[in-house]
């Protein structure tokens, strides 16, 4: 049985602290990948901690990546290792992310970031001011000097946004909501709490710039997984794929006022409406009669518009083109949903 | 910059020996900024100077450094000379810990320390704009 599904999809990114830019353009593109298919068991992107609520009609989400090695105030090589918790439905996951991202300093496995910033021009070093010069000739001076400092800091983030990749392999298991006690016998005397474990997961992704204002993303997933607990259920082999790609098509605000934009000297943040479009696909391996929802395989395309206004007010309108094919009569119906992505803090790196 | 105590003894001055211990007994001064290794610090200035001088910059131009550590040595001063430097520098991303000290070593001692206890931490895209005080020590 084949459907085609028109869904729309609205999301909302809140930052209430001002990213990093070494995270920045790792999390531009890698926010994108999995929005749906595997948004249980996806690292996300480079912050310290991000919290993500999601709401739909059929599922909901609940997750927290950490990085908690970016709590060592000292280069390690971990520094961009991740774990995941997340709870979709009944379902508990929990997941480490190996990743390297080569705009993190802190990272010890590039030295990238180190020779951008060694290339940076150096001027001469500001002077105090002269016992001869009167205040409004000194800060004419200052202004200038600033104005030269501010341009040279975007060229340093403009280089470090070129070539900008990462990437992350991860794994993630699946637990359904009973764990333990007493086994439980259905009316044709099968356990229907048999098994805890509902999926193992393994992931990998890359992200890349071009510059700040172009960025893919490719990635793979690999499950083998559970439908339920009961005891006549067997395990099915998931493959999936996702890709996305974003452009940043419209800047909010002249490219030459920029300078005078905090925000963007400081963490080159740019008010801008990004296109992008992401694809997701899985297919499935196994007994038919065990797959999740009965699909045999689902596409799906989502163009979207990422709205960066500030960067406490960001959002993502999308529209989900969905095809897939079941075996049976089970279906997913689909709707609106509404998704909100806090990132809470942003600290060494 | 002059990092040599002894470029201004003459050879050819009778005082020679005289000049050579002067500079010896000189107390030597260094501004020391130690942060987190591999964090990106933009020194824009350091400069000092002794009391009701004027400004007289540790660095000719600004220095782009990752290493965690940079010396600068100020210069040799009589003991009691009070010393003022007013330095800014720039995180380049998120900078855990970072502290500067005004450092005597002859004998070795920290004569001022900023933040006074623990360290400070910058955010990117700070900026650390400070003036440090110092009396130089017998």
């Amino acid at each position: 049985m084949k459907r085609y599904l028109l869904i729309l999809c609205l999301t909302l990114n809140l930052s209430s602290f001002a990213q990093d830019p070494s995270a920045t353009f790792s999390t531009m593109s890698g926010n994108a990948p999995k929005p749906e298919l595997f948004d249980d068991i996806s690292f996300g992107g480079f912050d310290l901690v991000t919290a993500n609520f999601k709401y739909s009609k059929d599922n909901t989400l609940q997750k927290v990546i950490l990085s908690p090695f970016k709590l060592i105030p000292s280069a390690n090589y971990a520094s961009d290792v991740r774990l995941n918790f997340s709870q979709k439905d009944k379902i508990s996951t929990f997941g480490v992310g190996f990743g390297f991202d080569n705009c993190n300093p802190f990272n010890k496995l590039s030295n990238r970031v180190d020779r951008k910033f060694k290339k940076m021009p150096q001027r001469p070093a500001q002077r105090n001011q002269n016992v001869n010069e009167t205040n409004a000739q000194y800060k004419a001076y200052l202004d200038a000097f600033n104005q030269q400092a501010n341009q040279d800091r975007v060229d340093y983030f403009k280089s470090l946004a070129e070539n900008a990749f990462s990437f992350t392999v991860g794994y993630n298991i699946s637990l359904f909501d009973i764990i333990g006690g007493d086994k439980v016998t259905d009316a044709s005397g099968l356990v229907t709490n048999k098994y805890v474990t509902n999926a193992h997961s393994f992931s990998a992704d890359l992200n890349y710039s071009v510059n700040e204002d172009l960025m893919f993303s490719v990635g793979a997933a690999y499950q083998r997984k559970r439908k339920s607990a009961a005891e006549d259920q067997k395990i099915v082999e998931y493959i999936g794929y996702n890709s996305s790609f974003s452009w940043r098509a419209f800047y909010l605000q002249n490219r030459a006022n920029l300078l005078n934009n905090t925000e963007y000297v400081k963490n080159f943040f740019i008010p801008s409406i990004l296109v992008g479009v992401s694809f997701e696909s899985i297919n499935a391996n196994g007994d038919k009669l065990f797959y999740e929802d009965g699909y045999k395989y689902k596409n799906i395309w989502m163009p979207y518009l990422d709205f960066k206004i500030t960067p406490t007010n960001q959002f993502r309108i999308g529209i989900p083109i969905q095809k897939y094919d079941t075996v049976n009569e089970h279906q997913t119906g689909l709707g609106p949903f509404l998704q909100y992505n806090l990132t809470l803090a942003n600290k060494a790196g | 910059m002059n990092n040599s105590f002894f470029l201004n003894v003459d050879l050819d001055s009778t005082k020679f020996n005289d000049d050579i211990n002067d500079v010896l007994n000189k107390k030597r001064l260094y501004f020391i900024v130690k942060w987190t290794q591999r964090g990106p610090i933009k020194f824009h200035k350091v400069n000092w100077k002794v009391k009701d001088g004027d400004w007289n910059a540790a660095i000719p131009t600004t220095i782009n450094s990752t290493s965690g550590n940079i010396e600068l040595l100020l210069g040799s001063f009589d003991a009691g000379t009070s010393i003022t430097v007013s330095f800014r520098l720039e995180a380049f991303a998120q900078i855990p810990q970072i502290v500067a000290m005004i450092v005597q070593d002859n004998p070795g001692k920290i004569l001022q320390r900023t933040p006074f206890s623990g360290f400070k931490n910058l955010a990117n895209g700070d900026y650390w704009d400070e003036t440090a005080d110092a009396d130089v020590l017998v």
